[in-house]
């Protein structure tokens, strides 16, 4: 055995090392690469459930536990993950008519009532033309 | 190895950095005018009330149920008087009885129809819709008589009215112009990137932006379809789903067609893509009313891009690329 010998096993071990190291580091970083990309382009499902109230936020409510409450004169449901306005006492019934919603970023909207019901979450779309 | 760690830091550190600006740096101003609900975000700091303030004003002008508005007035005067009104309202009136003079499609857009929304129970304040009933046959051929623009004279900013019956309403163009307007306010205080939703009426400046279509009929999804709004240009929508009621098993909606009944071509819903919010507007009615075959040609003399959805559940591409979301649906490109 000479010295040589000796200098390029210890080089051997040292790099078989670090690239083991570099392959551990590389996985995590493509991990957190995916995670990045998947919160930010994958269109979260619709969590919550908001509702406003001349601008103000007055309530939220999970959107997969059934629930009907009324806001004013109006009466919402909360059920099977979709939400609807089942009744108002506004004169129009554009929110009535209103299909009911379940997916990020869908809204109901009753004008004369001003209220606003809307659900969380990112959306595939910037906005609906109706 | 150490190199393709770089590499991965790199593109980590992009990645980061283009998530957070892409989500964060958004302001957002929402409210309620025009009878309907308005969102505007954009990347520079909103004035939200500087924004609720242009549409109130345009509200003011051209709502037909508040008393001191040009319209209200106009509808209010004495038979042969001369009624001035706002620089905009003139503008306005003009840019909607051109629409309704447009060749092959006279009155598809009537700015003069009002009597006959309001007999049929669709003006303002809308009292118990659920329960309406459709007017008589001789009802609507006598108030049909006297609506049309020639009751009207304009002379720049003065219009006067020739029969005491007949009413202007500008409902299908007002929200569209209300949408030019806040775009034009948002470019002269410098909004580099913004995205303008007034009640479905929507702009996009600085920014291409992926705008989803309404479903007209029960759907599993919020839209039926997207494409891509480029920036710089403005959408509407007219459709049977929104202001209607149903009586023995029959649809009444808000859009009146030139026989005086509630249009009844095969399309229910069109959404116009073009270069102005008030075109866009206008627009949609009028290829509503018209139809599908009618539509197209209406689309492509002005220049336009549509998609127009049929009765039978097809969507109509003109000149623009569709994406289908609720297979219910069928795309079928126009010739």
């Amino acid at each position: 055995m000479n010295t040589d010998n000796m200098k390029t096993f210890d080089y051997y071990k040292k790099s078989k090392l670090l690239e083991r190291w570099d392959i551990i580091v590389a996985v995590i970083l493509v991990l957190a690469l995916a995670a990045v990309l998947l919160i930010t382009f994958l269109p979260a499902e619709g969590s919550e459930v908001e509702i406003y109230k001349n601008g103000q936020l007055i309530a939220v409510y999970p959107l997969n536990e059934n629930r009907a409450f009324n806001v004013g004169a109006m009466r919402i449901e909360i059920f099977d993950g979709k939400v609807s306005v089942v009744e108002s006492d506004c004169p129009d019934q554009l929110c009535v008519h209103a299909h009911s919603i379940f997916t990020a970023g869908s809204v109901i909207i009753c004008v004369p009532n001003k209220v606003v019901v809307k659900i969380t979450g990112k959306t595939e779309v910037e906005g609906i033309t109706q | 190895m150490k190199r393709v760690f770089i590499i991965l830091s790199v593109i980590i550190l992009l990645a980061n950095v283009f998530a957070l600006t892409s989500c964060s740096r958004s302001y957002t101003a929402e409210g309620f005018a025009l009878g309907t609900f308005y969102t505007v975000k954009s990347s520079k700091r909103l004035d939200p009330k500087a924004i609720q303030d242009i549409l109130d004003s345009v509200e003011n002008k051209f709502s037909v149920s508040v008393t001191t508005s040009d319209i209200f007035r106009i509808n209010n005067s004495v038979t042969g008087e001369w009624i001035e009104v706002s620089e905009d309202t003139g503008f306005l009136l003009n840019a909607a009885f051109d629409f309704a003079l447009t060749d092959n499609a006279v009155n598809a857009f009537n700015p003069a129809v009002f009597p006959l929304v309001a007999l049929w129970g669709f003006a303002p304040p809308y009292l118990e819709l659920m329960e309406k009933t459709p007017p008589r046959e001789e009802d609507i051929t006598a108030v049909l008589a006297y609506c049309d623009i020639s009751n009207f004279i304009i002379e720049g900013n003065s219009v006067k009215r020739l029969n005491e019956n007949a009413a202007l309403d500008l409902g299908g163009i007002a929200k569209g112009y209300a949408a030019d307007k806040i775009a034009d306010y948002l470019i002269e205080s410098g909004a580099k990137r913004a995205l303008i939703n007034l009640g479905g009426t929507l702009i996009s400046i600085g920014k291409n932006s992926v705008i989803g279509i309404a479903p007209p009929r029960d759907s599993n999804y919020s839209y039926i379809a997207s494409f891509t709004l480029s920036e710089g240009f403005a959408c509407a929508t007219s459709g049977d789903y929104e202001r209607y009621y149903i009586n023995d098993g029959v649809r009444y909606h808000h859009i009146i067609g030139k026989d005086g009944y509630p249009a009844d071509s095969d399309i229910i819903s069109a959404t116009i893509i073009c270069d102005s919010g008030k075109n866009a507007d206008a627009m949609s009615t009028m290829v509503f009313v018209e139809g599908s075959a009618k539509g197209i040609e209406l689309i492509r003399a002005n220049a336009a891009k549509g998609i127009l959805v049929t009765r039978d559940n097809i969507i109509i591409a003109v000149d623009i690329e569709v994406k289908i979301k609720d297979s219910g649906y069928t795309l079928t490109i126009a010739e």
